[in-house]
């Protein structure tokens, strides 16, 4: 059988080993929570993570869509550029798909016959984790740009048009003249 | 690109599992973006708050008081004597479970010990080793642990993780508020000169001119001011914006945010337009010129000497009631507090509409009245005139705040000025809002840059709320009546749900609102209405 009909056929298995995969990056009662719960309001990274790598997966046997798989991208890598990870372990449950689809496949995989076809999963999967690292980079981005509108809003009105008194300024680590 | 390829392969064999970690270990790592910067020295010591000093959480040695610990522990103690439900919060929790999983830091951070159960935990051990009998006797086996200046670290750390914004006390079968045990948390680490600069500076400044960005008299004067010729630009209409006007009948108290951050000013603008319209007798004040109070999220002590304000510019100016414009904390502090801490206020009159009639029974102690109340109030009884069409670019959804919502129970009457002020108007998913909303994750003086990865994680509970709204209905507009929601919504959306921008429901108000003589082709934002037709058609 050729290897796409196999990953379409065991698309809920690879989903759901790929998304334990991913909440066990997450502490322990964490993780458990992550996957228990199942009300998306509730849950709102559990739900996430599931509906974006659902997308993901269907890409990567399907189309590689580019702008698909960004926007699928996104819904996950959002999440994770802003949480406790690392940029390289925010993006590398990307990686993590090979191992699961073998993990499932198991033996139903045949080297021989799939060769072709497992070296091209690996490169659209390794093409997908190129896409992650460019979304984690513009998450990042954005970030800083929210940060500087921040600043710049908070004052906007004040300084352009106001006669500011006196104590504007805050502590940045270091001493600061309050302007007192 | 080939090296890429390699790191690649390297990158997949990452041990993706955290490392085991008991959670009474209290080491933490201040990682960049999830943690504020101290109080600056100068302003601590102008509040007269004692151990003013430089102090870098980053940095290994916190230059604590040699005898910090007693210090710590004594406060410990009086606030057990002193607060009975600190006592009773600190022995009933029952480790249920239920409020675990419902604070949005968890929810956004996954970090199990922003469960609310483990946060509050974080005290209550060191409470079961040093106060408890069975803790003295069987310390860690008990449950206690050792106050080391670790614990304290993981104290700042954790403490400063909670918004106070009481979500999860909704959910707990005994009433146990983790807010109070956080505030707790925090009046102990004041004890020994540990604080944030954003709670501190604009206290200091709050303290000296009445509000938290230190704009003096002229200043405040002037921005009304501004604001007055704002508003006749873009309406034809010069209104008049009384300030320190002894005898008015009413004294208006708002957010310093208000009048001068975005876009809490259109809101500025829309309450303005609204008194005019209804001739209202009022003034502002120069030194109540803040309804904010970050004292609340200092100590009990500091937000009663920067409330005090107010009742006493009332004072000064011989008014008879007062109304507060649209902010959370500020109304935590009137609704909850003030009556007590400054009270009674039997100099006041009780609140009735001059407009209306309407007896404000509600606020017969305080006799501050909110805003949205009085709104209410006015187009309840067609005392103004509205055209909802105005407002037909913005699909509108609201956000309860915290403050308003679970803290005074403010919840029918903004969704019900917004029903008649927008034709468009989608609540989000019911277990995401009124008591059970989620928080903006910036509340309570978290809302730096220094800090704002960790306000993204807060903030998703609620930004994934808002896009399913958008995604479902196209809602392009959040409301909300906080000035911190304002303020930190914004960011949050900006970096969640783009397509969504934040407004104030006065600034609904203020655009759906037909004045008489009114030559207006633009809203508040002057941004054109979407219909011709939508000009005055009497
Ligand atoms: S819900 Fe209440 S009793 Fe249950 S664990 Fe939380 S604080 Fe304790
Ligand atoms: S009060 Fe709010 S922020 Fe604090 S622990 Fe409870 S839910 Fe979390």
């Amino acid at each position: 059988m050729v290897l796409t009909v196999l990953l379409i056929e065991k698309r809920e298995a690879v989903l759901g080993r790929w998304f334990d995969s991913i909440i066990k990056t997450y502490p322990p009662g964490t993780s458990e929570f992550l996957a228990k719960q199942k009300d998306r309001f509730r849950n709102p990274v559990g739900h996430a993570i599931a509906e974006s790598i659902g997308s993901i997966y269907d890409e990567i046997v399907s189309e590689m869509d580019t702008g698909e798989l960004r926007r699928a991208l996104d819904g996950i890598i959002r999440i994770r550029s802003v949480q406790d990870f690392t940029a390289s372990e925010a993006v590398a449950f990307v990686f993590q798909l090979k191992t699961v689809v073998r993990e499932v496949l198991g033996n139903r995989i045949d080297e021989h016959e799939h060769s072709h076809e497992l070296a091209d999963l690996e490169s659209r999967i390794d093409q997908v984790a190129l896409l992650a690292f460019d979304k984690y980079m513009e998450c990042r981005d954005k970030l800083h740009e929210v940060r500087t509108n921040e600043i710049r809003r908070r004052s906007e009105i004040l300084f352009e048009k106001v006669n500011v008194g006196c104590g504007v300024s805050r502590h940045e680590g270091g001493p600061v003249d309050d302007g007192s | 690109m080939s090296d890429d390829l390699a790191k690649k392969e390297e990158l997949a064999k990452i041990d993706f599992k955290p490392p085991k970690k008991d959670w009474t270990d209290p080491t933490i790592e201040f990682r960049k973006g999830s943690f504020n910067y101290g109080s600056n020295p100068k302003n601590v010591e102008y509040l007269d708050l004692p151990y003013a000093r430089e102090f870098d959480p980053r940095k290994e040695d916190w230059n604590l008081p040699d005898n910090w610990k007693e210090i710590i522990l004594e406060g410990m103690r009086d606030r057990l004597m002193k607060y009975r439900s600190f006592r009773v919060f600190m022995d009933i929790c029952v480790r249920c479970g239920a409020c675990a999983d419902k604070c949005h830091f968890f929810l956004g951070s996954g970090d199990p010990k922003n469960m609310p159960v483990l946060r509050a935990e974080l005290l209550r051990s060191v409470y079961r080793r040093d106060f408890s009998t069975a803790g003295k006797i069987l310390g860690k086996l008990a449950g206690g642990r050792e106050l080391t200046p670790q614990v304290l670290k993981e104290w700042f750390y954790y403490f400063y993780q909670c918004t106070e914004c009481r979500r999860c006390s909704v959910f707990c079968p005994y009433c146990i508020d983790t807010a109070e045990i956080t505030m707790m948390a925090r009046e102990l680490l004041h004890l020994v000169g540990i604080g944030i600069d954003w709670i501190t500076t604009p206290a200091a400044n709050c303290f000296r001119t009445g509000n938290h960005l230190g704009i003096q008299p002229h200043g405040f004067k002037d921005s009304v001011d501004f604001a007055v010729d704002d508003l006749a630009d873009l309406t034809g209409i010069r209104v008049e914006a009384p300030v320190n006007k002894k005898g008015a009948e009413i004294l208006f108290v708002v957010p310093s945010a208000d009048y001068f951050a975005d876009p809490h000013y259109y809101g500025f603008l829309g309450y303005m337009a609204l008194f005019h319209e209804i001739g209202l007798d009022y003034t502002f004040s120069t030194y109540a010129s803040e309804g904010g109070n970050f004292g609340l999220f200092h100590s009990s002590e500091m937000m009663k000497r920067l409330n005090a304000k107010i009742y006493a510019e009332a004072r000064r100016l011989g008014v008879k009631w007062i109304i507060g414009g649209e902010c959370g904390h500020m109304w935590r502090v009137l609704h909850q507090y003030m009556d007590t801490m400054n009270g009674p206020a039997d100099f006041l009159e009780e609140p009735i509409s001059p407009i209306t009639g309407t007896k404000f029974e509600n606020a017969k102690c305080t006799k501050m009245v909110h805003i949205c109340e009085f709104t209410a109030d006015l187009i309840h009884n067609n005392k103004i005139k509205l055209d909802p069409r105005r407002n037909d670019h913005w699909t509108v959804t609201f956000h309860d705040s915290c403050n308003t919502s679970r803290a005074m129970g403010l919840i029918e009457e903004p969704r019900y000025i917004l029903r008649q002020t927008c034709n468009k108007f989608h609540e989000m998913p019911e277990n995401t809002i009124k008591e059970q909303t989620f928080c903006c994750g910036s509340g309570s003086g978290l809302g730096t840059d220094e800090n704002l990865e960790m306000r993204m994680r807060g903030g998703f509970p609620r930004a994934s709320a808002v896009k399913y709204v958008h995604d479902k209905h196209g809602v392009n507009l959040l409301t909300c009546i906080c000035a911190i929601d304002k303020a930190t919504l914004t960011p949050l959306m900006e970096y969640w749900v783009p397509e969504v921008q934040v407004g104030a429901v006065h600034e609904m108000v203020g655009n759906a609102l037909v004045m008489e003589g009114e030559t207006r082709t633009t809203d508040l934002r002057s941004q054109p209405y979407e219909r011709e037709e939508v000009e005055r058609d009497d």
